[in-house]
């Protein structure tokens, strides 16, 4: 895979994914309105330490009226750029994703949204400055984020007494917390599948920087294993951004892992 | 190829290290607006046992049994790309850790003011809203629990960590 190619499938799929994140917005919208949950009126007040001009600009965005209209323009922002990748572009979709968080006081979806903002601020870049140096840089810089976030899962994991036995992994998908299909919780009623299951999550994502070393058919199998990973946890916990996120880093992490670093050609 | 997998060892064994520190709970609000470029990736590292949002609701001077106030939505396979109420149930999950995470850091002579905090104030509108939309019009009593043997039809609560006064439906008009 070339540069170019690798990089345009990074804009394509997070374009895709915010696409996805603006129409599930826009589907919810009442529970963020003065009568839903997330009323702008009482979050506004933990701004009360930014200045003035700033409070302003927070409340020009986020209020109950325009709100809706900003997470409108985000969608053609995001349908275009996936066929006219514009540095600016980016730009808005990463400003607006920011507005995002703080309107849900920090993250609507936690890892997803990290990952989003990650890749989108890398990508405004690329966009603004698109040299060689530096796309060759974003795609390692989102290869790189990426790897760290399997391996911090994995590792914080293996750190668990409760998942090195198998019983954390039984208990999530028991809890009423989340509601998989049944066959799934049949299968975590099975002391041997969760002992079994969790290890391999965990060596799996604490293995999976090594890809940025192969150079071979071993990446595209690890991604494949990945791709499946998340697509489970999208009937297991319900994830669904992640799986769309994530896959918009594997053009990087396959750049990387097949690209000599401190090669000059694109 | 050397340099760079000295590179990479480095910087996760650095990771490493600094993943051995506990992360602090972040209460300057600056740092805060600013906590979705750190991440920390520790997914799926809390308790498992995060408690449910219950209610009740007043009908005439009794209460009714407590219900759960969000169930988790059940996955369909157009989930894997559209799941607006699975994200919005998982932002509720989220939520209930935050304020967890909040509860427990909070100084204990602060405790008594705690309904006065945002955190608390979202809360009670996910129970508002869930009500709104099965049209319910009663007062209401809302409550954080530590359930067991739970199912489509019962639950068994093990404890209450946080409970709130009797609530009018009418909404408080002290924004």
């Amino acid at each position: 895979m070339n540069l170019l190619l690798a990089i345009r499938l990074v804009q394509i799929i997070i374009s895709f994914a915010v696409l996805i994140q603006t129409i599930e917005y826009l589907l919810i919208k009442e529970s963020f309105s003065e009568s839903g949950v997330w009323r702008w009126k009482e979050i506004q007040v933990e701004l009360h330490f930014l200045p003035s001009w700033a409070q302003a600009v927070f409340n020009f965005f986020l209020n109950e009226h325009n709100f809706p209209i900003l997470l409108w323009i985000r969608l053609s922002c995001a349908l275009l750029v996936i066929f006219f990748p514009a540095g600016s572009l980016f730009l808005f979709l990463f400003f607006s994703s920011l507005l995002i968080a703080q309107r849900f006081r920090g993250s609507f979806n936690g890892g997803s949204d990290y990952m989003s903002l990650i890749i989108l601020m890398a990508l405004s870049i690329q966009g603004l400055f698109p040299t060689l140096l530096i796309t060759k840089g974003v795609l390692w810089y989102i290869a790189l984020q990426s790897a760290t976030s399997y391996f911090m899962a994995g590792l914080v994991k293996l750190k668990l007494n409760s998942w090195r036995t198998g019983s954390a992994l039984g208990d999530f998908i028991q809890s009423p917390n989340y509601n998989p299909p049944i066959w799934i919780k049949w299968f975590a009623q099975h002391q041997t599948f969760n002992f079994s299951a969790s290890w391999l999550i965990m060596i799996f994502e604490i293995s999976f920087p090594l890809i940025l070393i192969q150079q071979h058919l071993v990446v595209s199998v690890w991604l494949l294993v990945a791709f499946a990973f998340h697509f489970l946890n999208v009937f297991v916990f319900g994830l669904n951004r992640f799986l769309i996120v994530w896959l918009a880093s594997y053009p990087a992490i396959y750049f990387c892992a097949f690209e000599n670093i401190f090669s000059n050609s694109p | 190829m050397i340099i760079l997998i000295i590179m990479l060892t480095i910087y996760f064994l650095t990771i490493t290290i600094f993943s051995m520190v506990k992360t602090p709970y972040i209460e300057n609000p600056i740092l805060n607006l600013f906590k979705s470029f750190f991440p920390s990736w520790k997914l799926f590292d809390e308790s498992v046992n995060t408690p449910i949002l219950l209610y009740r609701i007043k009908v005439l001077e009794h209460f009714t049994d407590w219900q759960i106030c969000i169930r988790a939505p059940k996955i369909k396979w157009f989930h894997l790309i559209l799941n607006p109420h699975g994200n919005y149930y998982l932002a509720h999950h989220s939520h209930i850790q935050q304020l967890l995470s909040e509860l427990s850091t909070m100084p204990d002579q602060q405790l008594e003011f705690f309904h006065q905090q945002v955190s608390y104030k979202i809360t009670e509108n996910f129970v508002r809203y869930e009500m709104l939309k099965k049209g319910i019009e009663n007062d209401f009593q809302f409550k954080l629990s530590n359930i067991k043997n739970f199912n489509e039809k019962s639950f068994q609560i093990i404890d209450d960590i946080l409970i709130s006064p009797v609530l009018k439906y009418q909404y408080r008009i002290d924004l």
